[in-house]
């Protein structure tokens, strides 16, 4: 019965015009009803496939009515549909779908040589990126058409649209029609780099006692292998390192982060599979401060933002911390896999909701993705980004600085991209 | 965060609606819209290019220009296009195969391939019944063999002993002769995550490829993936030839476009998506539902879903009931509050209805949600009674409760009173009538 749900719709849609707190039971009981008269409905369309629902024309919110039918539409004609092929090419701003630059460079880069590494993670994004900027500069003439260009390569860049436009708006105020590609370039590359910085912060380490860093992200993002190659870096600059295996829901997550403690010389705090993870933070952080350990490194399990339990879950552990050693969790940072797009905002807002965020580690920067949308996070929630993440070895680390992240993007020779890439790891 | 394109694509045609007639030029500005709506949803831009150049033909052919409302019209044809670039329908996993069936998982780092190997698992033993043999030859990712040991020992699906030391092709062969031997009618093989342009873990895949000659090798992608999702399918498109997919993560509020990138690259069909933790949550894969996702229709579907999940029949049936009899109490009220409450926030669950994006944002307010704190505790505070029959509410009593909540008797009276409307409404709605509504609501000044 449509007839149900339009009239409940109908009824919510009469409350917006009040206050909501006069009217919270109304739609709790609302939405209560909503959600009964859909779980019968599910169970219908299993039994019978296609119901014939009826016309639209008649609901106050037809989108309803076309979901439901867009449910139940029978199997098309065509069984499939081969999608157009690719437009003609055009000079501005395409993503490059062709192979990834110069198949013999990850080749002769793969032999572990440290500093190389974050060049060719970088190089790429840089090429992809510049590449299309460079297309979108040259390939037009007219103000109008270059930022078009330009706002299409950061999107392509996963930079997002939002971002993308503000950046552009930037550009186009200070430059005028006429003027050369390379001022366009520097006055884009100063965009970035100033909203890249305008979120950056020192780290909050405390005056006594064990830094305590939190690591949480969604599933498969890289925390575990993020968390061994911190402890790496950790013991190396600031002594003694404990990683408390707060991920208890993984299968195998433990064992996982036992080996790289083993190889990275670190002490691991844990307990058995689904144990409760805030009594191991709890546990990581009593030891720390009882051995006089300088960081705890707390590996949480992988959770998407939706899960509202998992969330106060992570909330739990932070609190726990805190009232262990107060001021802890002093850092907790978002990890985040760099091919993500769009998402990430999401990510990173829920999360910054539930715990104290205080940066992001942008992991796997080595792949063909851009990373861009860290730009959109600094722009959008202010949260800096701490290291980048640019291999599967423990040294593939690196602390991450806007200015330098940037000039490697637009870095505009080979020679530049060598000297400012060996900057950057240094 | 993002306005629906319904939302949007309104605003675009409510401009036309003093000029009577939608131009070409207008529908230019509609694709404008749907071309954002993609972009924001991680389509790659290519693919949105080749996807609006595509619809704005059908479009100008199509009667969209004279319909009374366009934008219903616009997004329909819009979520219908998007469907059959997806694929059209849901597609069947082949399994019409002389046995074993073979079935290679390959993807990123932490696109969930472990997960979905298992789950797969999960899915042929119990669903198709079938007696599958789980593989990993992840020699790389440390303790990624014990994860698939322990999966498989929580469905009840042998897994291989493997060593880490061992070479994953010779780990492909022994379950060959294995599933020989022990008469296993599905081998699916986890693989080690590893970057499309990484040279030599490609090779290997070949090899792999090569030694087990899979009936099956499914790309396992993020659905939260952003614009490289081409990059990454064309890669292993290119080396391996794939021959479907798995969306993980969709139970994720990512909206998913990277689907329908990876889909435009490699032209294989979508077989299962990813949809929670536990590992009975794999779905055939519905094209449908990805489009409307895709472009934030509101999320009916997937309400339809967690109502599924959170209400059994039995209990929706009685609450109906209730309903409908005016027995509708307060302790009943408190448990659609809690049902409500784990499955979201209030503003989550109104926002994936379509046209409700507006209270969406209210109910989330800092006010709304201190408003719920303070019911909750005022119903916290009632004695099991009062909870079930409100009327025995005097004075004495709701002074008691004002004080016990930490709330004042004014509070405790508007709730009280709140209920009651909200009672006679939802007896007012099951009733069908439709009539007299806003009298009913009480909220009609």
């Amino acid at each position: 019965m449509p007839d149900f749900i339009t009239v409940i719709v109908s009824q919510l849609s009469f409350v917006d015009r009040l206050a909501l707190v006069a009217a919270a039971s109304q739609i709790v009981a609302l939405l209560a009803a909503i959600l009964i008269e859909f779980s019968a409905r599910k169970r219908r369309w299993v039994q019978a496939p296609a119901p014939a629902t009826e016309q639209a024309g008649r609901a106050a919110r037809p989108e309803i009515v076309l979901a439901e039918e867009i449910a139940s539409w029978p199997s098309p004609r065509a069984p499939s549909v081969t999608p157009p092929p690719p437009a003609p090419a055009e000079p501005v701003a395409r993503p490059s779908v062709e192979p990834p630059p110069a198949p013999a460079e990850p080749a002769a880069a793969a032999p572990a040589k440290a500093p190389a590494r974050i060049g060719l993670g970088l190089r790429r994004t840089r090429e992809n990126l510049l590449a299309r900027i460079r297309a979108a500069i040259t390939g037009s003439a007219k103000l109008d058409e270059i930022c078009e260009g330009l706002e299409e390569a950061l999107i392509a860049a996963d930079v997002g649209v939002q971002a993308s436009l503000k950046l552009v708006e930037a550009v186009r105020a200070r430059v005028r029609d006429g003027s050369g590609s390379a001022a366009i370039r520097e006055a884009l590359k100063d965009e970035i780099a100033r909203m890249l910085a305008a979120s950056e912060r020192p780290l909050n380490i405390p005056a006594e006692g064990p830094l305590v860093v939190m690591l949480a992200g969604v599933n498969g993002a890289g925390k575990t292998t993020t968390a061994a190659k911190l402890a790496a870096r950790m013991k190396a600059e600031r002594g003694p390192v404990i990683v408390a295996a707060a991920d208890t829901f993984r299968a195998a997550a433990i064992e996982q982060l036992e080996v790289w403690c083993g190889r990275v010389g670190a002490d691991l705090i844990k307990q058995n599979q689904g144990s409760d993870p805030a009594a191991v933070a709890f546990d990581a952080i009593k030891a720390a401060v009882a051995r006089n350990v300088s960081t705890v490194l707390i590996d949480t399990a992988g959770r998407l933002q939706t899960k509202v339990n998992l969330m106060e879950e992570l909330k739990k552990i932070a609190r726990v911390a805190g009232r262990e050693l107060p001021g802890a969790p002093h850092e907790c940072w978002l990890v985040l896999d760099a091919t993500t797009g769009q998402n990430a905002l999401s990510q990173a807002k829920i999360f910054g909701d539930a715990v104290a965020l205080t940066g992001v580690v942008l992991a796997k920067l080595d792949s063909t993705a851009k990373g861009g949308v860290v730009v959109a996070i600094a722009e959008q929630l202010k949260l800096p980004v701490r290291f980048v993440g640019v291999g599967e070895n423990v040294e593939d680390l690196r602390v991450f600085d806007a200015r330098e992240f940037v000039e490697a993007l637009f870095a505009e020779d080979e020679s530049r991209a060598e000297v400012s890439s060996g900057s950057y790891a240094a | 965060m993002f306005d629906t394109l319904s939302d949007r694509l309104e605003g675009v045609f409510k401009r036309l609606k003093g000029q009577g007639r939608v131009t070409e030029r207008n529908i230019e500005e509609a694709l404008r819209e749907v071309r954002l709506a993609l972009l924001e949803a991680d389509v790659n831009l290519r693919v949105v290019r080749d996807f609006i150049e595509h619809v704005k033909h059908k479009a100008l052919g199509q009667e969209v220009l004279a319909s009374l409302t366009p934008e219903q019209h616009f997004i329909r044809f819009v979520a219908v296009e998007l469907r059959e670039m997806m694929g059209g329908s849901a597609r069947e996993l082949d399994l019409k195969v002389k046995p074993p069936v073979k079935i290679l998982l390959v993807g990123l780092q932490g696109s969930g391939k472990t997960t979905s190997a298992a789950k797969l698992a999960r899915l042929l033993k119990e669903e198709r019944k079938r007696h599958p043999l789980l593989v990993s030859t992840d020699v790389r990712r440390p303790a990624a063999m014990e994860q698939l040991r322990v999966l498989g020992g929580q469905i009840g699906v042998p897994v291989l002993e493997t060593r880490e030391t061992e070479d994953p092709i010779e780990i492909a062969s022994r379950a060959l002769a294995r599933s020989e031997t022990a008469g296993y009618d599905a081998i699916i093989f986890d693989t080690a995550g590893r970057l499309q342009i990484d040279e030599d873990l490609m090779d290997e895949l070949g090899r792999l490829r090569a030694a087990v000659q899979p009936h099956h090798i499914l790309l396992v992608a993020d659905a939260m993936t952003g614009q490289d999702a081409v990059n990454v399918a064309q890669g292993f498109h290119e080396r391996l030839t794939i021959s479907g997919l798995i969306l993980t993560k969709l139970d994720s509020d990512a909206r998913g476009g990277a689907a329908l990138s990876v889909r435009a690259v490699t032209g294989a069909p979508i077989l299962f998506a990813g949809t929670g933790e536990k590992l009975a949550a794999l779905e055939v894969f519905h094209p449908d539902r990805l489009a409307s996702r895709i472009l934030g229709m509101g999320d009916v579907l997937s309400l339809i879903e967690k109502a599924q999940q959170n209400y059994d029949q039995a209990k929706a049936k009685e609450l109906e009931r209730k309903f409908k009899k005016n027995e509708f109490t307060i302790t009943d009220f408190a448990e659609q509050l809690r049902t409500l409450r784990k499955m979201g926030s209030l503003g989550e669950l109104l926002g994936m209805i379509p046209g409700l994006k507006k209270i969406a944002g209210q109910a989330d307010s800092e006010q709304a949600k201190r408003e719920l704190v303070r019911i909750q505790a005022i119903i916290d505070s009632m004695t099991l009674q009062e909870r079930n029959n409100h009327l025995i509410l005097n004075g004495r009593r709701r002074a008691r409760i004002a004080t016990g909540s930490g709330t004042s008797v004014q509070e405790v009276n508007r709730f009280v009173k709140q209920f009651e409307q909200t009672r006679k409404m939802m007896k007012k709605i099951t009733r069908g009538t439709g009539r007299g509504m806003m009298r009913g609501l009480g909220l009609g000044s």
